[in-house]
């Protein structure tokens, strides 16, 4: 039994780290799509503009 | 080996240490990816720069052409006004105060563009132009005089670096007269 919640403890140890590591990689690429999208609109917007000159 | 796994606390320690090294590959891969989308955004805000750059310099031009052939285009027809006296005389003379206008116009442009390229400037673009692309001789303040070489100057190439990327950009004007400009970004 105690062999079994130790296991249970390493588990959840490692789960919480992994977790962790996950959120960080989720607002990684979250931020990274928000920069892209950013960057196409002020790219189209400019070649908007440029089409006119 | 029986006795070693049952000895209280033997994984203590070297588990301890193994924690301890996740996090911190955990905190160096958080730090490894903030230093990232830091260098993506400046690479982002650059190529925008150089676009904006891209699009004020062909206003520039296309003002400044425009102005060339309304002047152009004056000087014909002022030739022409003078052989009608009368209304041909007095537009020949008005047609001088006309051209100042038309003038101040260009060296408007000119301003408006130095201006553009030093809030650009002030607002971290890297900015590799002259600010001063007027033909007037900069230094000389509170005077007009044109700047020969400034006006033959028909080509302009800079590196353009980003924290990801480095390219050569060049602007080529087809003629001096013609003011019309080819860019190569390579």
């Amino acid at each position: 039994m105690s062999q079994i919640l130790f296991f249970a403890l390493w588990v959840s140890a490692f789960s919480s780290l992994l977790a962790t590591q996950h959120f960080i990689h989720q607002k990684h690429v979250e931020a990274m799509k928000d920069d892209i999208t950013r960057f196409e609109t002020e790219w189209k917007k400019l070649e908007s503009i440029n089409a006119k000159v | 080996m029986n006795n070693l796994l049952n000895n209280r606390g033997f994984l203590e320690a070297p588990g301890f240490v193994l924690l301890l090294l996740m996090a911190i590959m955990i905190g160096v891969q958080a730090v490894v990816w903030q230093k990232r989308l830091q260098d993506t955004r400046a690479h982002h805000k650059q190529v925008l720069c150089l676009k904006k750059t891209i699009l004020q310099t062909n206003q520039l031009i296309a003002r400044v052409n425009s102005v060339n052939r309304m002047l152009s285009a004056g000087k014909v027809s002022q030739g022409i006004a003078l052989f009608f006296p009368g209304t041909g005389w007095l537009l020949a003379l008005n047609w001088e105060k006309a051209k100042k206008i038309l003038m101040g116009l260009q060296e408007a442009a000119f301003l408006n563009y130095e201006k553009n390229a030093i809030q650009q400037r002030l607002s971290g673009c890297q900015f590799h132009l002259e600010p001063t692309l007027s033909p007037y001789k900069h230094k000389l303040f509170f005077s007009r005089k044109l700047d020969v070489a400034q006006l033959r100057k028909n080509k302009l190439s800079w590196r353009q670096v980003t924290p990801l990327m480095s390219f050569n950009v060049s602007m080529n004007l087809i003629s001096p007269l013609e003011r019309q400009a080819t860019w190569r970004i390579e």
